[in-house]
């Protein structure tokens, strides 16, 4: 634990600059995203008597949700960048500290913390909005997006952050096979991966499948949210742990 | 004790191994000049030593634990100080301070020690430092872990000339009992002084492992312009005052090592080597 401590600190202190500056420009994007939607949803005159939300939010929740998407799988391909030049594999094998400890780090830094932070800004910069069009409006013409109610049904938010879950542990992948431009090479491979499954699907070639369905279906009945998620965990945990093992396996000269 | 057991490696399956069930043992206590032509194998044995490469067959151990396995009790007490290298763009106190935790026998008073032959204050950033500046603070930072092995891949490269003669300095000041430092170099001239021990391979195996003093005791350095000497030698080639030649030693004297000669020399007849050995150590 004190091993995975140090590797950490050392890890957040030499790359501290480059965070915070992404950490700022993250921010001032979304700040800039929610003051333009702003400036032309809540300055203009409208009757919300009849509407339960701010007209903004809904143009909020969509370019955010977009962002969220985009931001979270470059952060994740960007994980390995430790490892993306014969330099810098060196200083990250010979750091001496177990190869799981370096793994969790990047792991932290790069998966689970780029999704929080980016809805911490969410709100933030909603909240700047806010305040910034609050003196414009007509009273309750400007309202902040609740932290419990986005106006969206929950399966529909379940649903986005398992494809998340998904997606980063896939691009993760991606970021330990390809060491320059992960992202654009994983996205590649997904497109391909998908085309294939397709047509296969397509024409019933997939086992389990009938012709022209696309998707496995063991019963009719709606999932419950917590199987899907401990599904979406599972596959997520084994494409990371393969991830792992490439990471583990890497070399300072990458030879194939 | 460093052990490379029957090691064999190469970066392709299609292309001959870089090395060949190479064997070598590095004792504890010595400076080991590691030469040899480009594309011998030498940073390749580095990173092999480190466990930075996989190998086809055999395998590094050091004090019996396979270095491949990279366990951070191996990590913390073998340093490498590769030809290139990135430091990140933060000050030098602040590195060490990051970094120093994980080398147990580090110690900050020979940092400054070091820092202070190279003539470089402690308060420097290292993402405006020169590539040689970089390489002087990289190197003072690897010897103030007190690592027990220290590995050097062409360390005097990109060093100014005062540079090179505190490398020499700090290199002879920082040697003991248990710490063996193996630098792999071209720039023969810039360690010959301070080598205890000459290494000298290609890619089937070592064509010289002998000390210093062995290899002093056992042959002659000399330049002559006699061309009978020069034919009887055991190698010569042209130099200035005639020719550089090695001939047997016949114990009277003892010369100073020429280890351009003497590269030459287990190049063209490492047999030739290997019997003048042979015979010494009967």
């Amino acid at each position: 634990m004190q091993n995975f401590g140090l590797t950490f600190d050392k890890y957040l202190r030499e790359n501290l600059k480059s965070l915070i500056l992404k950490i700022c420009g993250l921010f001032a994007v979304l700040a800039m995203i929610a003051l333009w939607i702003g400036y032309v949803y809540n300055t203009e005159e409208w009757d919300y008597t009849s509407l339960v939300y701010d007209r903004a939010h809904m143009r909020e929740v969509g370019f955010f949700s977009f962002l969220l998407v985009l931001i979270s799988m470059v952060c994740a391909s960007d994980a390995m960048s430790i490892m993306s030049s014969k330099e810098k594999r060196l200083s990250t094998l010979m750091t001496p500290s177990t190869m799981l400890s370096k793994f969790v780090t990047v792991w932290i830094v790069n998966v689970p913390l780029p999704v929080a932070v980016f809805v911490l800004f969410g709100y933030a910069a909603d909240f700047l909005r806010y305040l910034v069009y609050l003196p414009f409006a007509h009273s309750g013409d400007v309202r902040p997006i609740s932290l419990f109610d986005l106006g969206i049904p929950t399966e529909v938010i379940n649903v986005f952050f398992m494809m998340i879950v998904i997606g980063q542990s896939l691009f993760m992948l991606g970021g330990t096979v390809w060491s320059k431009r992960p992202t654009l090479k994983t996205v590649v491979a997904l497109a391909l991966i998908c085309i294939v499954y397709t047509m296969l699907a397509k024409f019933g070639y997939i086992l389990a499948l009938k012709p022209g369905y696309f998707w496995f279906s063991f019963s009719d009945a709606e999932p419950q949210i917590w199987v899907c998620w401990i599904i979406t965990a599972v596959i997520s945990a084994g494409i990371y742990a393969l991830s792992y093992f490439r990471f583990k396996e890497s070399e300072i000269i990458n030879r194939w | 004790m460093l052990k490379v057991n029957n090691l064999t490696f190469s970066y392709s399956r299609r292309k001959p191994p870089v090395l060949e069930r190479f064997n070598l043992e590095l004792a504890p206590g010595g400076i080991y000049g590691l030469l040899g032509r480009n594309g011998a194998g030498k940073s390749t044995l580095l990173y092999l030593i480190c466990g930075l490469l996989t190998p086809k067959s055999g395998e590094v151990t050091y004090n019996g634990v396979n270095t491949r396995a990279r366990r951070t009790s191996t990590l913390n007490d073998i340093f490498i100080v590769p030809e290139e290298f990135t430091l990140p763009p933060i000050s030098l106190k602040k590195y060490v301070e990051i970094n120093s935790r994980f080398y147990p026998r580090f110690s900050q008073s020979d940092l400054e020690n070091h820092l202070a032959k190279f003539d470089m204050p402690s308060d420097i950033n290292l993402g405006a430092l020169s590539m040689g500046q970089k390489k002087k603070a990289f190197m003072c930072f690897a010897l103030a872990c007190n690592t027990s092995v220290l590995l050097m891949d062409e360390p005097t490269n990109g060093l100014d000339i005062p540079g090179k003669n505190s490398f020499r300095s700090f290199i002879a000041s920082v040697i003991n009992d248990e710490r063996t430092i193996v630098i792999s170099t071209h720039q023969v001239r810039d360690i010959d002084s301070i080598l205890d021990h000459i290494i000298i391979m290609d890619n089937r195996g070592t064509l010289l492992n002998q000390s210093v003093a062995s290899i002093a005791e056992n042959l002659l350095f000399t330049v002559t312009d006699d061309m009978s000497v020069a034919s009887g030698a055991l190698y010569s080639m042209p130099s200035l005052g005639g020719y550089s030649v090695i001939l047997p030693s016949d114990g009277t004297a003892e010369t100073d090592i020429n280890l351009e000669t003497l590269f030459e020399l287990a190049l063209s007849r490492p047999e030739a080597l290997d019997e003048i050995f042979k015979k010494g150590r009967g």
